[in-house]
This record gives structure tokens, sequence and C-alpha cells, in this order.
């Protein structure tokens, strides 16, 4: 019993998860089998439903582009951040401090100006008539142009995170090793490929695992600036059969796909140890 | 395998002046060390040879070739590192032939090349380990292997044995010397351990604050020191170094006057102040009353009973000198006496040599 | 190349500070010029006109009470709940492996996955759209849990084992150990994680749109004048959210920086 006594403090926390995460997502599972207008029990009903849906096919395709190409831009902007402000320049530790500005921001915050940024009479339309540019339509529905914009939305948000992520494991990388690599014959891109980048694999694989694991579950971004339909994901899809239909059986089985999708997507990369 | 010139090498950082004017040649084949207190430019000098920093003034010939400009890996110029630098990601065979696919040499060459060196070395089992996986001893040689697998025209060795357990100390530094002398490779090897510069070079570079103090085989260093830096520096306990007054050839040091050597003598010119130093071996137990010789009365309350040999602080009129004794030294001569011919002379504002 | 890297970064600079900027300046400048066509970049006229809108606005009040009580529930809740289990697991290693396996599963949820059957659950609890936010804040400690755990766990582990047991022998019981000696040590952790928290629940957005509809806290009240309303207002509202951001922000950069920074020595 000694056991159960070495675990009591833990009993408040354990409980509480059990409370509000265990108990709602198997209620979330129940309500996905669940016909909301007949209350019968358990039926395929809802996941007929939006498998007859065309929105929850965009949006099932968007939750899996969506989050790559997020990730990509992502881990890739953190890297080449990271790589140029390790090096000693003038004024570094100014410059890293405004990098983490974006990732300050609330993200309600964040998305309300982008909104005014990318609106047909925004910002950023704005600095192409400047340029003697035409309007761009940044974030109509369904386009490659909205997509690319959501993406950019997101990255201009994140990226610190990763940012930092990988500058703490670049400097920690000592100095000696670069210069055995420069008498050994290896120049700057070959240093950075041979030598820099293996070394940053755990890190790297723990931004991608971090960042992977958010963007599966991108809400608030898509939402705020293309609404339910723009650039669905499985998340938007969701809150809109909730919402707009008061569908609570639809809107569950979606979002428990979603969870299936995430948890089966991260979990054996958890595994790995690269766990953050 | 080449001659390597040091033609006044100087480096300024900002303010400071990390090494000036450093002149040496360092012949085919040959073996020399550099030592030095810590911060004495020794880690600069090989920084700016491997062409790691710029070179403020001055010039390096390799092979009568100017390498100042040069990029590092141009320079036909290996190095280990202090901490031996080893790329953790890869296994050790990776680690040694990564010079050799740097510069374009094919598979299979590599792999000969990588496992000559590695019997040479006698790490030839290791290959396929990584560094983490190996002892302090075999990660050095580990970094012996990826220098030497490019038969670079020179070698470099900062410290290499000081990250080594003090037992293995001895039998790496042969195995250091005796791979050097087998490949006949130009070295520059650097350190502050005085008994691995002594035992290890042809020659000896004694660099202090950035300037080369003397130059020579390691035994002449010793018994000839130029100057009272390199006398008080070389030697374990450090040479005993005296406030002397000579005047009209008579030296008097403590309480005692002795015989100034001419040579000496004439090199003073009209100073009358010298220093004088000895060697705490140099006293042997004083027979009797005579005193031929700088006499020093050992101080039986301060001594180190070290078994093969004893320690013990004397004195010379009112200042203090270090004795070396044979013996378990349960027993102290009550005089000790250093003769004549085992003193140095140096002048007293600059410390330089004067004699014998 | 140094220069390359030098304009690539002011570059980034500049986009970094742009959004901070556009939001301060539209909620400081008057609707027209947000509305114009082009749209000002630097403000021509200042004005509090915005700021006063937003105190005649009723709803922008209760948002903000919402925000603030729920907040600070979250933080009530979230220490309750974490301090002793980091508590047990900065002493146990193998209490510390299991319950960061739990939070490991309780952050791999999707927001919405949990967010849907809380809401249907509390519909069916009569908790929906409190004016008080009982369930959001129940349900904002989930997303507080494991960012005040590390920092507590931390702030525990800090402590040497050898205090406790000290007061052990002096005669306290363990959980008199915990509560007189090491938790008054664990202060500034405490502060760290408090304020972590509030900013936690102060942002979040997900489970304040679906539980709360007319009663709702900043975040969702932003997104409803953002779909619905002018520019000025939004923007102050945003503006307003910006507080507490950056004065925990302020607080707690340096202990940020040696964190992440540790070890670099550059």
């Amino acid at each position: 019993m000694r056991s159960l006594r070495i675990w009591a403090p833990a009993a408040p926390l354990l409980l509480y998860l059990a409370a509000v995460l265990v108990q709602p997502s198997l209620y979330a599972v129940k309500l996905s089998f669940t016909d909301t207008l007949t209350g019968s029990f358990p039926t395929l009903a809802n996941f007929r439903l939006i498998a007859g849906d065309g929105l929850f096919w965009r949006a099932l395709a968007g939750n899996v582009l969506l989050p790559v190409a997020i990730v990509a831009v992502e881990v890739a902007g953190g890297l080449a951040l990271a790589v140029l402000l390790a090096a000693r320049l003038p004024g570094r530790r100014l410059l890293r401090a405004i990098v983490v500005i974006p990732f300050a921001l609330p993200e309600v915050v964040f998305l309300t100006i982008m909104r005014y940024v990318f609106a047909p009479r925004g910002y950023a339309n704005a600095g192409l008539a400047a340029a003697g540019l035409a309007p761009v339509d940044w974030l109509l529905p369904g386009r490659a142009l909205t997509f690319l914009t959501v993406v950019a939305v997101d990255a201009w948000h994140v990226t610190p995170v990763v940012f930092l992520m990988l500058l703490a494991a670049l400097v920690s990388i000592p100095d000696e090793i670069g210069e055995a690599a420069r008498l050994d014959g290896a120049g700057g891109l070959r240093r950075f490929a041979f030598i820099t980048l293996p070394l940053l694999r755990p890190a790297l694989l723990s931004a991608v695992l971090l960042r992977g694991l958010d963007a599966l579950r991108v809400f608030a971004t898509p939402l705020m600036l293309t609404g339910t339909e723009g650039l669905p994901v499985l998340s938007t899809y969701a809150y809109h059969q909730w919402s707009d239909y008061g569908n609570d059986g639809a809107a569950a089985a979606a979002s428990s796909l979603l969870a299936l999708l995430s948890v089966a997507l991260t979990l054996p990369l958890l595994r790995r140890g690269t766990a953050p | 395998m080449a001659r390597a010139e040091f033609e006044r090498v100087s480096k300024r950082f900002d303010d400071v002046v990390a090494l000036a004017d450093f002149t040496l040649a360092v012949e085919d084949g040959e073996l020399v060390t550099v030592l030095g207190p810590s911060g004495c430019g020794k880690s600069t000098l090989l920084r700016l040879t491997a062409g790691l920093e710029a070179l403020s003034s001055g010039s390096i010939r390799v092979g009568g070739r100017p390498i100042e400009r040069l990029a590092p890996h141009e320079r036909d110029v290996a190095m280990v590192f202090q901490s031996y630098a080893l790329y953790p990601h890869m296994t050790v065979r990776g680690n040694i032939e990564f010079p050799l696919r740097m510069h374009g040499v094919a598979r299979e060459d590599r792999r000969r090349r990588v496992e000559d060196v590695a019997a040479l070395v006698e790490i030839g089992e290791m290959l396929d380990r990584r560094p983490a996986q190996l002892s302090g001893g075999q990660r050095q040689r580990v970094a012996l292997a990826r220098a030497l697998v490019r038969h670079p025209a020179l070698f470099l060795l900062d410290e290499p044995l000081s990250n080594v357990d003090a037992p293995l100390r001895a039998a790496l530094r042969q195995h250091i010397r005796a791979l050097q002398r087998r490949l006949g490779v130009t070295t520059l090897y650097v350190t502050h351990e005085q008994a691995e510069a002594m035992t290890l070079g042809d020659r000896m570079v004694v660099l202090a604050r950035g300037r080369i103090q003397q130059v020579d085989a390691p035994g002449a260093v010793y018994e000839r020191p130029a100057n009272t830096f390199v006398a008080g520096f070389l030697g374990l306990p450090p040479m005993n170094l005296l406030e002397a007054e000579c005047a009209d050839g008579v030296l008097r040091v403590g309480d005692q006057r002795l015989a100034v050597p001419p040579s000496v003598q004439a090199r003073l010119g009209g100073s009358r102040r010298a220093i004088v130093g000895v060697r705490p071996e140099a006293f042997t137990a004083a027979q009797g009353e005579q005193a031929d010789g700088l006499v020093a009365v050992p101080d039986p309350a301060r001594r180190e009973l070290l078994g093969a040999e004893t320690i013990v602080r004397a004195w010379v009129g009112q200042d203090e000198v270090t004795v070396r004794l044979p013996g378990p030294g349960a027993e102290l001569p009550r005089r000790v006496a250093a003769p004549l011919g085992a003193l140095h002379f140096f002048a007293a504002e600059s410390g330089v040599r004067l004699g014998p | 190349m140094r220069r390359l890297a030098l304009l690539v970064v002011l570059a980034v600079a500049a986009a970094d500070l742009l959004p901070l900027g556009l939001v301060l300046k539209q909620a400081f400048t008057p609707e027209r010029e947000s509305f114009a066509w082009p749209p000002t970049w630097l403000p021509r006229t200042l004005t509090l006109e915005n700021v006063r809108a937003l105190r005649e606005a009723v709803e922008i009040e209760g948002g903000l009470g919402l925000s603030v009580l729920v907040a600070a529930l979250t933080v009530a809740a979230t220490l309750v709940i974490a301090l002793p289990a980091a508590w047990a697991a900065a002493r146990r290693r193998h209490v510390d492996r299991g319950l960061d396996g739990a939070l490991v599963l309780a952050r791999l949820f999707p927001t919405i996955a949990l967010a849907i059957p809380l809401a249907a659950l509390s519909i069916r609890l009569g908790l929906y759209n409190s004016p008080v936010g009982t369930g959001l804040w129940l349900a904002h400690t989930l997303l507080a849990l494991p960012v005040g755990f590390l920092v507590l766990r931390g702030g525990f582990r800090s402590v040497p084992v050898e205090l406790e047991e000290a007061a052990r022998l002096d005669g306290a019981s363990a959980a008199g150990a915990f509560w007189r000696v090491s938790l008054p040590l664990i202060g500034p952790s405490l502060a760290a994680a408090s304020m972590l928290v509030f900013l936690v629940s102060w942002d979040e957005f997900g489970f304040s749109l679906l539980l709360q509809v007319t009663n709702r806290p900043l975040p969702p009240l932003v997104y409803y004048l953002t779909a619905f309303g002018s520019p000025g207002l939004a923007s102050a509202v945003a503006a307003l959210m910006l507080v507490p951001a950056v004065g925990v922000l302020l607080v707690l950069e340096p202990a940020l920086r040696a964190g992440v920074f540790a070890g670099s020595g550059r």
C-alpha cells in the first residue's frame, strides 16, 4: 500500500484527467455513433452523412495537405533563421528577441490583424498598389493562393518557436567540430550538410513532431481567415456541423476522426523518444 | 613531409598581442615542442598555422610554399585538437575517412588508407564504433588517425594528452613519438607540461606572453636557460633565483661571498646587481666546515619526505631556497652546498642570461 | 554572406513587428482610416474614440470581466491540481514517468475533439453558456496543466529533498514537509506558472468559442467583431488583449532566455 501513498498526491490530477479528458472522449465516441435526430444508438448514420458531404472530403484533404505544408515551411524557415542568427552578428540579442514577438501575440489578436492585412482593401493589396501592381484576392474560398496565404500566416506566427528550438541545438555544437571539418576540407555548404544537419537531427525531429501535432489540429487560423468553407479542415468542419446545423453526432464523428488521425500519426513518433 | 618556416609571425586581437615576431624553422621530419604557460600564445600559433585565424603580419611557408593566405584545407596541414573534435554522429571509420571524402578520394582507396592508418594507431577493431563508445585514449588515437590519413606535410598537435588520465600519458607519449618517427612527418607539438616537452621533442620552444624565450634541444634548455623565465619554468621544483651584488669579481649573496666567473663579470658591465640561479638538485651535503660553493642551512621543520628523495627548505642568509637531496631524509645534513660551477647568472633587470 | 544574413534578418524583424504595429495603429486611429483605400500605414490622427467605444459596449465589459474571472479560476484550479502532482513527480521517478505520459496524452487531443463532447455535456448539466464560465475554466485547466506541471516540477526539483527529510526528522508529516518547507521555497516557480497559466486561459479560443455563446470572453468576442463589426473596435479589443500577454512576457523573458540559451556561451 506504500505505492498508493506515493501516488496519492497525483490523485487530483489523474481524477481530473479522467473527468475532463477520458470521459468526454468516450462520450464523443458515443455521440459519433448516435443519430442526432432519432437518438438511436449505435448507428453509422453520422458517418454516412459526412461521407456524403463534399465539404467533408475537402476538409480531410485540407487536414493532410495543410499540416504538411505548414511544417515544411516552419521547419525550413526556423532552421534558416537559426543558422543566420547563430552567427556572431551585431545586435543579435535584440534580433533574437524581435523574432519571437509574433509568437508572443495571442492567436486571436494575430489572426485579427492578418484578416485586415489580407482583406481585399487591406494592407497587402495596398503594398501591391504602391508598387504599381494589381490587387490580389488572397483569401477567396477554394483557391491555391488561399492555401498559400493560410500557410504563410501560420508560419509567420509560429516559426519563432521552431527557431528557438533549433537555435538552442545549434549553439550547443562545439566550435571545434566545425573547425576540424574546415581543416578536413569541407566548405560551408558541405559542413552544413555533413556535420551540422546530422547533429541537428534530434532537434529537427522534435520540431517536426511538435509542429506537426499542432498543425494537424489547426482551428482558429483557417476559421478566422476563411470561415468554415473557404479552406476547410476537419476541426472547422466539425465546428460547422455543430454550430451551423446543430448536429452533435456528425460534429462528434468528424472530430473523433481528427483525434484518431492525430493520435495515430504522432504516437509512433513519440515512442522513438523524441517527445518534447 | 616538408620543412616549415615561420617568419616574424604576429597576431593581435584588438589591443592584445597574442603572438609577436615568432620566427622558427622546423626541419623536415623534426618534432618540435612548444612549451609555455596558458595564455602564452601557443594555441594561437597552431590556429594561425592551420588557417583558423588570419595572421596580423609575417609569413608561414611549408615546403617553401607560403600558406598564410590559403584556406585551411589547401595548406596540407593536419591538426589534432585538444578536445579531439571527433564527429559524434559518425563511426570511427567515418571520422577517419572524412578528409579523404572531402578531397574526392575514391572509395576503394579510402577504405584501404583508413585501414592502414587504423592499424598504425591500433584501433583497427573499433572502426565501426562511435566516439561516444570509446575511452579517452581511444578517441585520441582516432583523432590522430584522422589527421594522419592525409599524409600531411605539417602535423599539429594541441595539448593532445591533456584530456588523458595520468597513468596513460607516458605510454601514449611514446606511442605518438614512435608514430611520428615512423612516418617522418614534420610536427609541431604544443603543451604546457614540462615532462612532455622535455622528453618528446628534438627541439623545444619556450613561449611566454607571445614571445619566444628560447629554442634549443631540451637538455640544452634545461642546462643553460636563456633567461630567468625559462630558468624558473623548467625543473621541478623550479630553480632557485636569488638577488645578489656583484662587484670587482666578488659575489655577495645572502651572507656569503663567492668568486664571479670572469666571463660573467665582463657581461655585467657596470651593473652591480645580478640574479643568481641554482637548481635544488645541485646541493649536496657539505663535509665539515669547508664551504666550497654556495652554502645553505636546511630547516628540518620544513621538509617533504618523498621516499627516494627529500625536498627541504634551506636558508642562505635571510633568503630561502629549495633543496633536493637523495634518500629518505630521516637525517638531514646540517649544511648543504652547491658548487660554483652549478650557479647560473642572469641580469637583474632584463633577466637575460649572463653566463657561464 | 554576412551582409545577406543581416538583410534577411532585418526583413524578418520588420515582418515580425508589423502585426504588432498594425494592431496598435488600428486601435488608436479613427475608423475611417482603417476603412480608407489605401489604408494608412502610419497613423494620421491619433484618437481614443475606439477606446471610448470599448467602454460603452456592454458586451466588452462583460467579456473582459469573464476573461479575467475564467483565467483566475483556471490558475487556481491548475495550481490545486498540479502542485501535489508536480511534487510527487519531482520526488519519485516512476510517478514522473507516469504523469509525463498522461500529460502527453492530454496534449495529443485536438481541442475541437474535446470541446464538442464537453459542450454537449455542459448543456445536459446546465453549465452551458454560464455567466461565470464554469465549464470553461474546467476546460482551460486541461490546456494549462502541461505547462503548469512542467514549471512547478522544475521548481520542486531544485529544492533539495534533504530539506524535507530534515523536516520529517523534526516531526513534520510528509504533507507538512511539503506545505511548510518545499512550497514556500518555490515562490518564483509558482509565480511563473501562474503567469503562464493565466496567459493560456486568457488567449484560449477553441473552448471559449464552443462553450460560451452570449457570455463570451474576449477571444471569441474579437472574432465576432472582426466578422461583423468595425476594425477600430476589434483592434481596440485586440490591443486590450495584448496587455497581459506583453506583461507576462516582459516579466518572464530573462528566465525564458536563460532556459533556452543555456549552455550556449554566445
